[in-house]
């Protein structure tokens, strides 16, 4: 498979498969943003379709002198910001769940979404991307603090209270942390 | 180090730190502890494994189809766009250059000279006044003859003929002379 910078450059010139490859590769990473962005699944495919269509529309403006990750992230977070401006569309659409045809991989989903949700309504929106950047997806925080336009030290504060938060709402459930610190 | 210390760090900072010093000490002999920082440790791992295994149920490449559709839609949209609006500036532009080029619009006028019976020149002209708007003009011969010229656009004209009709025919107005013809009995 062809390198990012090459996909990049034949996407500038019309290659539409060029293209298609960068959305194989970026794809799932947009989706699990827009779904800690949102906390909503039906919000995030279309946070997520719009900013392939934003990605294809303004590739002639990345200059490849930062990380294509933090560039991606940067519009989904805008993409997101805006669906959370804009009324839910009145239109009914057909469930995107007819692609998902294995059982086992639903319950895996619908446990993923599950725990997204939570995540979304335990945190508020800064510590939620730092969290989802530096715990779950394994970034340095002065990477995180990049892609977020954040200094480091703010990052690792968020990341300490959003921590604090996910913790006692997981310990909230068990009984032993509960008798201890009643 | 008590339970209710350790459980208060547990909540608060990364796993990996308290594996040194008092922490790891209290952990290593308090069964309830280690049991309580087993379940977050596994919890913490579950949620990274799901989030790195959540999906789009869309394909990629009907996303990817459905961008470069969309893309090209709006690319096309946009076009218009532009042209519309280079469109309407140069009406706009060619608008102002007309109108700067020939001044304000002429107004056809024509001239008529009145002749006076019964009304003075100064009475007719405040009769008609009220019906000439500033492209118009009434001129009163010095001579003090019984005329009035008005020129004016037509319509204007035809109003101040109206009056002049109206308020200087001796028949109707006030130097009328009325003849009275007394009658035998």
């Amino acid at each position: 498979m062809a390198e990012l910078p090459e996909l990049v450059a034949r996407t500038r010139e019309g290659d539409e498969r060029a293209f298609a490859a960068i959305v194989g590769t970026y794809k799932s990473l947009v989706f699990r943003w827009a779904m800690t962005l949102s906390g909503d699944e039906d919000d995030a495919e279309d946070i997520c379709q719009e900013v392939f269509v934003r990605v294809h529309r303004k590739l002639w403006s990345f200059r490849g002198d930062g990380p294509f990750e933090g560039w991606l992230y940067r519009i989904t977070r805008r993409v997101a910001a805006r669906a959370r401006r804009s009324p839910p569309p009145q239109t009914t659409s057909i469930s995107q769940e007819v692609y998902v045809t294995d059982p086992g991989a639903r319950v895996d989903r619908e446990r993923a979404i599950e725990l997204i949700r939570m995540i979304a309504a335990t945190l508020p929106m800064r510590q939620r991307e730092v969290f989802m950047l530096c715990d779950l997806e394994g970034r340095a925080p002065a990477e995180a603090a990049a892609m977020l336009g954040m200094k480091d030290v703010s990052v690792r504060a968020s990341l300490f209270k959003a921590r604090a938060s996910i913790r006692r709402s997981v310990l909230a459930t068990h009984p032993f942390y509960t008798d201890q610190l009643r | 180090m008590n339970c209710t210390d350790y459980l208060s760090m547990l909540a608060t900072l990364p796993v990996d730190e308290l594996a040194y010093g008092d922490a790891r000490e209290h952990v290593s002999t308090c069964h309830d502890c280690d049991r309580v920082t087993r379940v977050v440790v596994e919890r913490e791992r579950n949620m990274r494994l799901a989030f790195d295994q959540l999906q789009s149920s869309m394909p990629a490449t009907q996303t990817a189809i459905r961008a470069l559709e969309a893309s090209r839609r709006r690319r096309i949209a946009r076009y218009y766009e532009v042209a519309l609006g280079v469109a309407m500036a140069a009406t706009l532009v060619v608008m102002v250059a007309v109108r700067r080029g020939n001044g304000p619009m002429p107004v056809a006028t024509a001239t008529e000279t009145f002749r006076l019976q019964c009304l003075s020149p100064d009475q007719a002209a405040e009769v008609v006044r009220p019906f000439i708007t500033s492209a118009g003009e009434i001129s009163i011969p010095p001579s003090g003859l019984g005329i009035i010229d008005i020129r004016a656009p037509i319509e204007e004209l035809q109003k101040a003929r109206s009056a002049l009709d109206r308020f200087d025919n001796p028949r109707e107005s006030r130097c009328a002379v009325r003849i009275v013809v007394p009658t035998e009995r």
